[in-house]
């Protein structure tokens, strides 16, 4: 009996209250969108935040309330295309983006200026006197973004320094937001073109301390206004609509800053130690043209308008004849 | 008169966050803004006075005729997760906005050891139930007073010039320290 009343007991409340419940979930029962299970279904289910929104189900429940559907950047358009099937809308196409560090300086090129002994993380590491390296912006490379990064798509140099491989990255940001000096961007998956460098040093200190860095020269942007921009000391694309893949200013560039993914890939590009020795040369190639064209340019405008004074000698007395000159007379 | 006293007691005397250090969690955790503080008050009471009253029903009632008096904490337990659960389906019916705001912590009212601290109080101290209901909506009411000063010192906390290291969490602890300083004076009110 003394097991038996404690048991009865509780199962007693235990009935009561369940059988209260259930009748109040029947009247304070809140109609769900079906749509939003469904998006659930179909979202990736990575909870990255790419989107902006609390996980995938808070993405879910802000696509039935009337957002961008070309938010999920690891679902692809795959995922754009089914979303907007179960909204009943029309599929935009969805820019694929990846992550891209800009910093091309290894220790090889930008060197430590101390030995940093302490908690392998960059934040940590960037807290003692501005980091180990010489330069105060460059990747300190104790990977605080591999860390942050689920696919295993942030990879290192030998001299310590992180890229993003761009087949595994799932544009979750992650790692953008792991990054204390912001060296990590999202950038378009279809865009070659990239300026490497997050240095806003002048372009002095900027050459002191790295051999790759951006010294802000602004040749790349005097070849296409429109795609690169100068500000703070330190060169960037512009991603936006109305800016193109200029691959003539990654060869112009004169430290060696941008990268151009139609002639290297990035690792070749970061590591390949003949890489700026062969831009130099092309570059000499390209003056060369260019003046060579230039020159061309010249002799035929000039024989252009030597043409041209030669045929104003001949009908130089027919002049007076012409419509304005009769009319001015009278 | 001696309930009045049970209710200035109860409100500022023996303050449950500040005095007892019961419910700290939803004391941190949903303080960032006044509005939504307001409602997690408003809900605190709603399930602190009904859990208070259906227990003492139940331990008076049930519990000590039967001379299971042991049974205490789990049936408590047990009655104070389902109407949290009510409460939890009334709240995303009629604001679905403070649905949102309140997020985890409304769950976890369930697990607000205030909740349980209360109604085991109420039996322990062998409250009649006048004071029972007095003393629970008193204690309630000193939890939202409790946690809307908070709230009202964080939301000034967010604009204030402090040293970085000193941001969030760490100010939080420290004014909530103070706070708790500051409520003993009234140890001798009462």
């Amino acid at each position: 009996m003394s097991l038996i009343l404690p048991i009865l007991v509780l199962s007693g409340i235990g009935a009561v209250m369940g059988a209260g419940l259930a009748v109040a979930a029947k009247f304070l029962s809140v109609e769900e969108d079906p749509r939003v299970e469904a998006l659930m279904e179909i979202l990736p289910s990575a909870n990255c935040g790419a989107c902006g929104y609390p996980g995938c189900s808070g993405y879910a429940k802000e696509l039935v309330a009337g957002v961008d559907i070309g938010l999920c950047s690891p679902g692809g358009s795959d995922t754009v295309a089914k979303i907007a099937d179960i909204l009943g809308v029309e599929a935009v196409a969805l820019v694929p983006k990846v992550a891209l560090v800009r910093c091309a300086g290894g220790r090889n090129l930008a060197p430590d200026r101390s030995i940093y002994v302490g908690p392998s993380s960059c934040k940590a590491a960037v807290l003692v006197g501005a980091g180990p390296k010489e330069c105060r912006w460059g990747c300190v490379g104790l990977g605080d973004c591999a860390e942050v990064c689920e696919d295993d798509a942030v990879d290192f140099t030998e001299d310590g320094l992180a890229f993003v491989r761009a087949d595994l990255c799932i544009a979750c940001a992650r790692c953008v937001k792991a990054c204390p000096r912001d060296l990590i961007q999202m950038v378009p998956a279809d865009r070659k073109v990239h300026v490497l460098c997050s240095s806003q040093d002048p372009g002095k200190n900027t050459k002191a301390v790295c051999q790759v860095g951006c010294i802000a020269c602004k040749l790349c942007a005097r070849r296409d206004k429109a795609s690169f921009v100068v500000e703070n000391n330190s060169a960037s694309v512009l991603y936006e609509e109305g800016s193109k893949d200029t691959p003539v200013a990654a060869l112009v560039c004169t430290p060696g800053a941008i990268w151009d993914a139609n002639e290297d890939d990035l690792v070749s590009w970061l590591t390949d130690p003949a890489r700026r020795e062969a831009l130099k040369e092309r570059q000499a190639e390209l003056k060369a043209r260019e003046r060579a064209e230039r020159a061309a340019k010249k002799k035929a405008a000039a024989a252009a308008k030597k043409a041209k004074a030669d045929k104003a000698d001949e009908s130089g007395p027919a002049e007076p004849a012409e419509p304005g000159t009769q009319k001015g007379g009278q | 008169m001696e309930l009045l006293i049970l209710a200035i007691n109860a409100i500022l005397v023996g303050n449950l966050l500040l005095a007892k250090f019961l419910g700290i969690c939803p004391f941190l955790g949903v303080s960032k803004k006044i509005s939504t503080a307001l409602g997690m008050a408003m809900a605190v009471t709603f399930v602190m006075v009904l859990a208070s009253t259906v227990t003492w029903i139940i331990q008076v009632g049930v519990l000590n005729p039967l001379g299971i008096g042991y049974l205490q904490t789990i049936a408590f337990i047990l009655v104070i997760a389902s109407l949290v659960q009510l409460t939890e389906m009334a709240i995303q019916k009629f604001s679905p906005s403070l649905y949102e705001a309140l997020g985890i912590f409304l769950p976890l009212i369930t697990t607000n050891c205030a909740i349980l601290g209360v109604a085991v109080m109420n039996i322990d101290e062998g409250r009649g139930f006048v004071t029972m209901l007095v003393y629970s909506f008193a204690a309630s009411l000193g939890f939202g007073l409790a946690l809307l000063l908070f709230a009202g010192l964080r939301e000034r906390l967010e604009t204030a010039a402090i040293p970085e290291a000193f941001r969030g969490a760490a100010s939080a602890l420290v004014v909530a320290g103070i706070l708790s300083l500051a409520f003993m004076g009234f140890s001798g009110l009462v």
